[in-house]
């Protein structure tokens, strides 16, 4: 196999850094994340808090440290969701055809057809909040374009002959779609993945930022930066740490999700 | 006399992942003016990469060495911009496939004016007008239309007269073309042959011709370059060297090229043996050595170099007066005959439409009169029109026709991989559509296919033991230790080492896949197979070694074929019966002979006549004309489907009866209203 | 193709009548949950069955649909609960503010970002590619609101060069109006700016690498020909289709830039009604928005069919 691009193992390391520091942050932050500090707020980065504390006096990296699990958690829980659902249904649409794959575009074409934002929103909106419901509207969210993709992708295999020839064997839908066009379509499905979690995070944020996603006082990137507009030009420190954490992790996320599309591209597969 | 073009040790190396690579070895020739110089290599042999070398084409990551004279200017010594102007102006280019070298965003007459407007600087009016003469002159006969359309809207044939035009709309002295006709039926590659044919006499172009195929050339040069593994082996006038070969490489290749007449049972061709040289790491000494039938230890020691053996003609091997002919195909240990076992596959009436346009879209704009009207006209493509054949156990029946005439379609339809419209497909005597259970099961084994595309058609995730243990994991069960056994047998089966069960399919090459997917196939020990164009996507020198290996299959096992190609001659090889399809409906249907040797439907003789052919006859049947080439699916029209095409055409009734298949003799079958009994 | 755009027209106007029903179902498919949502920690049986009874969500859940439907047809878009005022004149103006804000956004970055793209594309693997990746996934990945803020702190809070919030009405001047609209814009064109030169890039690399352009090469063709009259004009084509489908995108970013700059369109119309939980408003907003999608798809649509040869022209001439 041929190594892949360096890229991708830069992004690699540094995403696999972030996950560690947001699951060791327990060990790794200095202080609890809701521990107050009323005599040091809104104290500027220094050696005893080194990004600083908010206007409760909480301290900013301790925060953002554990600001990374619940937008990690979004992330892959949304994309999990996603993918449970998104990728057996484009298998079936792509393979089948016929009624079902009509349908389900027709479906697909109306969700895709909402802005993102507003459906989350909406589901939101209508029902009390909580961290997982989030992971799971965006989940929802997401299953159209993954079952697209996948169904894509599908579609693309499906003309191959060793498919073909599968069924002349008799092969029973379950393998084929199992064992034949899957194992060939989850690079693609990979790809797409990657990219939904950086997307999901992002969505997540904005969501936390205005004030629908998670609530105080919970340590999450959206919400710091969202508290930190009333501070912006007294303390611009707290939007900093969890702004640039935030950007640090999508784009780590992206440029994995980027560098393996080109790595895993399907004309490579016969290198010789 | 200067040559137009003069290549002096052209050198090509590329840098890739696996190492240096070298495309083209100290490539030399010269090309007169007015001359046309056939370059025949394989793939892998390095002419795609001699045509790029010359036309600018390589990219950065080539490097090139050696000196390409054009009128006397070293090409590789010009800067970008002046090189640029001699391209279009004074050096046409043609390439293989009109289906991608157009762009779909501009009409046809725009593309062709292009080059008139960048190097004659006529004015795009002028240009146009140009253009059109330029179509008027390819054999186009609107060409007014065709220079307004856009290339989805023209066939394959059209648009490689088109790319033709263009290419020669600066009348350049010397046209490149890489594999111009490789992309399209053998009878718009004879038209196409016939229009370069003319053009060179007309313009006194001289022509590069690139291409797999002799017989092509031959029909076409006057001298051939044979390229092996980068470098030339064989060089001389067109009709000697493919005459009297010298050089062991063109010697086989020639020999292992099926010739166009029904074949014994017992016969098997001449094949070479052993995958192309890799360019990345050639084999010590003569480059062809490992495959030659007439190696020696100094072959192996020894590079080779290019002998001059007199009157234009060159040889590198320097055994050239010593080899004799390519050995002959090895006749095969067990002739088995088999009895005739009855009729085990039949198809009755058959018929598959698919839909083309329908619904909401079947709505139409009529803009043909001065109000728009609108017109639901639902269309469908009739892939398979009424067919019936029959084959007989151990039987194997042709089946020939040109691309888009349905013969997929009615192979798939056999083993119920389609669903018929209408009609049965038999297998043993049950109708396919119809079993289930164990029935189906016992179907799905005896029945089995083959595929044109070796490279789809094995799942690139699977090893090769994993891929032929799958059907007797499903239909022989037993331990995994017998089918291991049994895998090692297949692979034996179809001369592939044993080591080769734990390869993935990106690590073989296109015949070694194509073995592996028989294999496959042979795994359930069927009666029966489909075999879907298995050579097509082959090398030549590959090709004759798979027919073999299926003529030794089918008598070792008593298999019968139906074998689908769009090669009449590598189907005489295997076939005992051959019918000729025409656009979903059976024209003819007979012996071997009867179809090769005395055909009677118009368009098997157009077939016959348009095949391109080394060992030449006289007889020359007249050209299918470019009218009325089929381009748009349509819906069962009355009459013959033909009849468009058709120099003997009855005016009346081939245009309004379809003709049925009325049986000439015992084994000939001819769908012809000329051969209709009178009365 | 006039029966194309017929086809497409009538497709969205199917899902948007879809999507109504979806927007009413959410918002008043459970209507005990909204108007406890509604009422928060004043929820007792008696005061959500007032709030229901006076809000008229009792009622069948067809007759409300009807109603309302009918009343949008009929271009009312009900009454906002918090403002009470008419909604339709309200969101209009809203509309209009983010209209021009999207709209400004959107051609500042088309040109740019085409020839972004563009370029990046015609030097694959040179610096310049990958200062252009580089920015682009920066761009995309870091969101609007953090921009937002940068840039607030850079131009608003040090450089006090512009304001950073609000919005300009024109009798204030010309100079207010641009000025208030100069970082929400700038905030909006960021991330659009890398998903365009993006999206250019890779339809460009693919168009530069088909079998055409290297005929139109060996045609002897200038290269600022064959990237500009082949290259271009076919890669433009999926680049079309997906940005106009990237409308939500757009949607999205209004939403964030102006929550950020306070600046009154309509997506902070839309947060202040989900807020606040002004059922007629936030439904009238999400049609809206929706309907505008749509009809953004379908624009795109239409273009790329116009600009397709293999749509326009369908039927095979020889």
């Amino acid at each position: 196999m041929r190594l892949p691009p360096w890229r991708v193992i830069l992004a690699g390391y540094v995403l696999a850094g972030i996950v560690v520091a947001a699951a060791g942050a327990d060990w790794l932050a200095p202080y609890p994340f809701d521990e107050l500090h009323v005599a040091d707020r809104l104290h500027s980065p220094s050696l005893a808090y080194l990004a600083g504390t908010d206007e409760y006096g909480r301290d900013v990296l301790s925060r953002t440290l554990y600001g990374g699990r619940l937008s990690l958690f979004l992330g892959v829980a949304a994309t999990g969701i996603g993918l449970a659902a998104g990728v057996p249904l484009g298998l079936l649409a792509g393979y089948r055809r016929g009624l079902l794959d009509e349908v389900l575009m027709r479906a697909l074409d109306v969700v895709m057809s909402f802005p993102a934002l507003l459906l989350v929103l909406l589901i939101i909106a209508v029902t009390p909040p909580g961290l997982g419901k989030t992971a799971v509207a965006v989940g929802i969210l997401f299953v159209a374009p993954i079952a697209r993709v996948t169904r894509s992708v599908t579609l693309d295999l499906v003309t191959r002959e060793f498919i073909v020839a599968a069924r002349a064997r008799g092969e029973r839908l379950s393998y084929i779609l199992r064992r034949e066009l899957l194992p060939n379509a989850w690079p693609a499905i990979v790809v797409e993945g990657s990219l939904r979690v950086a997307f999901a995070i992002l969505l997540g944020a904005v969501l936390s930022f205005l004030g629908f996603g998670v609530q105080p006082p919970a340590a999450d990137w959206g919400l710091m930066i969202n508290n930190s507009r009333d501070f912006v030009e007294t303390a611009p420190w707290l939007a900093l740490a969890p702004g640039a954490a935030m950007s640090l992790t999508v784009i780590a996320v992206s440029l994995l999700g980027d560098g393996l599309r080109e790595y895993l591209d399907p004309r490579l597969a016969y290198r010789q | 006399m200067t040559p137009l073009l003069a290549l002096r040790d052209l050198t090509v190396t590329y840098v890739t992942e696996a190492g240096r690579l070298t495309a083209a070895r100290a490539v030399s020739f010269d090309l007169a003016a007015g001359e046309a110089l056939g370059l025949v290599g394989e793939s892998g042999s390095g002419k795609s990469t001699i045509a790029g070398a010359i036309l600018d084409l390589l990219g950065d990551g080539a490097t090139v060495e050696g000196d390409i004279l054009f009128e006397s200017v070293d090409l590789s010594e010009l800067d970008a911009k002046r090189r640029r102007k001699l391209l279009g102006h004074r050096i046409g280019a043609v390439f293989q496939d009109p289906f991608t070298a157009l762009d779909p965003a501009m009409t046809i007459g725009r593309q062709i004016a292009e080059p008139l407007v960048e190097h004659l600087r006529l004015r795009p009016k002028s240009a146009m007008e140009r253009a059109c003469e330029l179509l008027a002159d390819m054999g186009i006969d609107q060409p007014r239309r065709i220079a307004a359309a856009y290339p989805h809207q023209l066939s394959g044939g059209m648009r490689q007269r088109a790319l033709i035009a263009a290419a020669v709309a600066c009348e350049p002295p010397l046209l490149v073309l890489d594999e111009p006709t490789t992309a399209l039926d053998v009878t718009v590659e004879a038209q196409i042959l016939s229009l370069l044919a003319e053009l060179r006499q007309r313009k006194q172009v001289g022509l590069l011709f690139i291409s797999h195929n002799l017989a092509v050339v031959r029909k076409l040069c006057d001298r051939i370059a044979v390229l092996y593994a980068s470098q030339i082996v064989e060089e001389g006038a067109a009709a000697e060297v493919l005459r009297r070969p010298l050089h062991p490489y063109a010697k086989g290749l020639i020999a292992s090229l099926p010739p166009l007449r029904p074949a014994e049972r017992a016969a098997r061709l001449p094949s070479i043996g052993g995958r192309p040289a890799g360019l990345a790491a050639p084999p010590s000494g003569c480059f062809f050595h490992p495959r030659c039938a007439f190696a020696e230890p100094r072959c192996r020691a020894e590079a080779q170099t290019l002998l001059d053996v007199g009157s234009g003609h060159s040889v590198r091997c320097w055994k050239y007066d010593a080899t004799g002919n390519w050995p002959s195909g090895a006749p095969p240990g067990l002739t088995r005959i088999w009895a005739a076992d009855g009729t085990l596959v039949r198809a009755v009436a058959l018929r598959k439409r698919f839909p083309a346009v329908r619904g909401l879209a079947a709505l139409n704009l009529d803009w043909s009169g001065r109000l728009p009207r609108l017109r639901y006209r639902p269309t469908y493509t009739i892939a398979v029109d009424h067919i019936s054949l029959s084959i007989d156990a151990g039987e194997t029946l042709g089946l020939v026709g040109e691309s888009g005439c349905g013969k997929s379609t009615l192979g798939r339809l056999l083993l119920r991989l389609i669903k018929a419209s209408s009609g049965t497909a038999e297998f043993a005597g049950a109708d396919v559509q119809r079993l289930k259970g164990r029935a189906l099961r016992r179907f799905r084994q005896g029945a089995q296919i083959v595929f044109q595309n070796a490279d789809s058609s094995l799942n690139p995730r699977l090893s090769v033991g994993e891929a032929i243990g799958r059907p007797l994991y499903l239909f022989d069960g037993g331990t995994l230790a017998e089918r291991e056994r049994q895998v090692l047998e297949l692979l034996d089966m179809v001369q592939l080492p044993r080591s080769y069960r734990r390869r993935y399919p990106f690590q073989l090459s296109g015949g070694e896949r194509q073995r592996v997917a028989i294999a496959r196939a042979l795994a359930t020990r069927p009666r029966f197979i489909v075999c879907d164009e298995p050579m097509s996507a082959l090398d030549v020198s590959v090709q004759a070694a798979i027919v073999n290996l299926l003529a030794d299959l089918r008598d070792a096992f008593g298999l019968a074929y139906l074998f689908i190609s769009r090669d009449l001659a590598v189907v005489a090889q295997l076939a005992g019966r051959i019918a000729v399809m025409y656009r979903g409906s059976i024209c003819e249907l007979g012996s071997a002979r009867d179809v090769l040797c005395s055909p009677r439907h118009p368009y098997t003789q157009a077939l016959l006549a348009a095949l391109p052919q080394l060992r030449a006859n006289g007889s020359r049947a007249a050209a299918l004309s470019a009218r009325g080439i089929p381009s748009a699916p349509e819906d069962a029209r009355a009459g013959c489907r033909f009849q468009a095409r058709c120099p003997h055409k009855i005016k009346g009734i081939c245009e309004t009866v379809a003709p049925p298949l009325r049986r000439l003799s015992l084994t000939h079958h001819v769908a012809c209203h000329l051969d209709a009994p009178s009365g | 193709m006039t029966l194309y755009f017929v086809q497409r027209l009538a497709a969205v106007a199917g899902v948007i009548t879809l999507m109504s029903v979806l927007v009413f179902l959410a918002t008043h498919a459970l209507p005990a949950t909204i108007a406890e949502v509604m009422l928060g920690q004043y929820a007792t049986p008696e005061t959500v069955a007032a709030l229901e009874t006076k809000l008229g969500l009792t009622r069948p859940l067809l007759t409300q649909y009807w109603e309302w439907a009918s009343g949008v047809l009929h271009g009312d878009l009900g009454r906002s609960l918090v403002m009470e005022v008419p909604i339709v004149p309200v969101l209009w103006t809203a509309l209009g503010r983010s209209a021009v804000l999207g709209a400004t956004a959107m051609t500042v970055v088309s040109v740019l970002g085409i020839a972004l793209g563009v370029v990046a594309a015609v030097r694959h693997g040179r610096v310049i590619d990958h200062l252009a990746s580089g920015f682009t996934i920066v761009g995309l990945s870091v969101p609007e609101f953090f921009w937002g803020l940068l840039l607030i702190l850079l131009f608003g809070s040090y450089l006090r060069l512009l304001p950073t919030s609000g919005y300009g009405t024109l009798d204030k001047g010309a100079g207010s109006y641009v000025a208030h609209l100069v970082l929400p814009v700038a905030t909006l064109a960021i991330g659009l700016l890398a998903h365009v030169a993006r999206l250019t890039r890779s339809s460009m690399l693919e168009a530069l690498d088909t079998a055409y352009v290297k005929a139109a090469r060996a045609r002897g063709l200038p290269e600022w020909a064959v990237v500009t009259r082949h290259a271009l004009r076919n890669a433009l084509l999926p680049t079309i289709t997906v940005l106009a489908q990237d409308i939500g995108f757009l949607i999205g970013g209004i939403v964030a830039v102006e929550t950020i700059f306070a600046y009154p369109g309509i997506g902070r119309l839309l947060v202040y009604a989900l807020e606040r939980h002004d059922l007629p408003l936030m439904q009238a907003a999400i049609l809206v928005l929706t309907a505008v999608q749509c009809l953004a798809n379908l624009a795109a649509d239409l273009l790329y069919a116009l600009f397709n040869p293999q749509i326009r022209y369908g039927r095979a001439v020889a």
